[in-house]
């Protein structure tokens, strides 16, 4: 008898960006919930990733984020059969809200498995989900803002710190998606103004230290000190095609 | 006899209780420690003499390790009932006076005052007198300079790490 095999991740009740949060970073993977009570209404099937119609893909922000097709080989012959559901009325964005993966083997009475999106014939296998988001978007990281929703109440460091936003929170995880690896990952912290404080603290090199704030809301100050004593400042806003080209030019131009 | 706005002793210490486990890096203390409203105007009903001033302790006030440990517990636990969620004593950010009074680029002048509170009788301040320019690029100039003039100790294991105020050894 095959079990319906291994179940690593889910991404039930959650808005897009939430959701692509979660794939970018690699959260989706300690994560698992669940499956919902909704009633599923299966989209138009494909036969391969090429071949996905744009709505069997979640973007986010010009991103993607994920595909996936379904196949429905349930009693049909097929030991294993994925079927991965959005739930249409979970929201915009080609339902990107809930995602399932409804998987039998023959010999079992069908059920209902979250799962994340795979894009691969018995997909469950964390390899060939993690292959694919590695193809997306690099190695998925674990989240380093993990916990910061603690910080969404007015002084919660009592000393009158303001609270640090789910626009702020999204907007940082993205921004950290994209941030070069050139200095190593960064010290973070939250900041009391609502904002979240990185900072590059280096041993030896040009770089003596790198401040970057981000938000309050969608913007991002970065400041540093060269070990020549030079300080110097860039800011940006939202994040845009050409937000990962600037922080990567300003990395490299302050390890130079 | 130490009075309300005296200066502290160049001997002495100043620390800060700190809240946030992050804001302690590998005895760094993280720039964040210094956003929000950690930097504020002294009350103007006091009339003190600086523009804006990170309050904190002073260690030759403050008593034994313990003490200092158990009044940092005590305070966190009255901020935790103040509400906005659990308070941990996380550590303390730390300044032998003597290194931290000092100008910075000539235009802002750091000391560190003894301002004793009815809930706090070793209560000080590092004071930030003339200005501190208002603009944001004066900010981050004014935080890379101060992280380095300040130093970190978590809690739990470190904190008995602290300088003794003059080099006494603490009671």
């Amino acid at each position: 008898m095959i079990l319906p095999a291994t179940i690593h991740s889910s991404a039930t009740s959650l808005r897009d960006d939430e959701f692509a949060g979660l794939c970018l970073t690699g959260d989706f993977v300690r994560h698992f919930g669940t499956t919902p009570a909704h009633r599923f209404s299966p989209p138009s099937r494909s036969a391969t990733m090429d071949q996905c119609p744009s709505s069997n893909s979640l973007m986010v922000h010009a991103l993607p984020v994920a595909y996936w097709y379904e196949d429905y080989g349930i009693g049909g012959g097929s030991k294993f059969a994925d079927l991965i559901f959005t739930d249409p009325e979970a929201g915009e964005s080609g339902g990107a809200s809930v995602f399932f993966e409804y998987k039998t083997a023959l010999s079992e009475v069908a059920q209902p498995i979250c799962v994340l999106v795979s894009a691969q014939h018995h997909g469950t296998s964390p390899k060939q989900i993690t292959s694919l988001l590695d193809r997306l978007h690099g190695t998925p990281k674990p989240d380093p803002l993990n916990g910061y929703e603690e910080y969404g109440c007015r002084n919660w460091d009592g000393y009158n710190a303001e609270p640090i936003t789910e626009e702020t929170l999204r907007y940082a995880r993205r921004l950290l998606s994209a941030m070069p690896s050139t200095f190593g990952p960064p010290d973070i912290a939250p900041c009391g103004d609502g904002s979240i404080g990185l900072e590059w603290v280096l041993e030896a090199g040009p770089l003596q230290k790198l401040f970057l704030d981000i938000g309050p809301s969608e913007e991002w100050w970065a400041y540093w000190k060269r070990r020549t004593g030079e300080i110097g400042r860039l800011s940006g806003k939202s994040f845009t095609r050409s937000t990962p080209d600037i922080l990567r030019r300003l990395f490299d131009d302050l390890s130079r | 006899m130490f009075s309300d706005g005296d200066a502290a002793e160049n001997g002495d210490v100043w620390f800060r209780v700190l809240t946030q486990k992050d804001h302690i890096k590998r005895g760094r203390i993280h720039h964040s420690a210094f956003t929000g409203n950690a930097i504020s105007s002294p009350d103007p009903n006091k009339n003190r003499p600086w523009s804006r001033e990170l309050s904190g302790r002073l260690r030759s006030k403050a008593g034994t390790i313990k003490n200092i440990e158990d009044f940092a517990v005590a305070f966190c636990d009255k901020l935790t009932k103040a509400g906005g969620g659990t308070k941990t004593f996380c550590g303390v950010m730390y300044a032998k006076v003597c290194a931290i009074r000092k100008p910075y680029r000539d235009i802002l002048t750091l000391g560190v005052f003894f301002t004793p509170l009815k809930a706090d009788p070793a209560h000080a301040d590092v004071t930030f007198s003339n200005c501190i320019g208002e603009t944001r690029e004066a900010r981050e100039a004014l935080m890379l300079w101060l992280t380095d003039q300040v130093e970190g100790l978590h809690h739990p294991g470190q904190v008995h790490h602290l300088p003794e105020a003059n080099d006494r050894v603490s009671g």
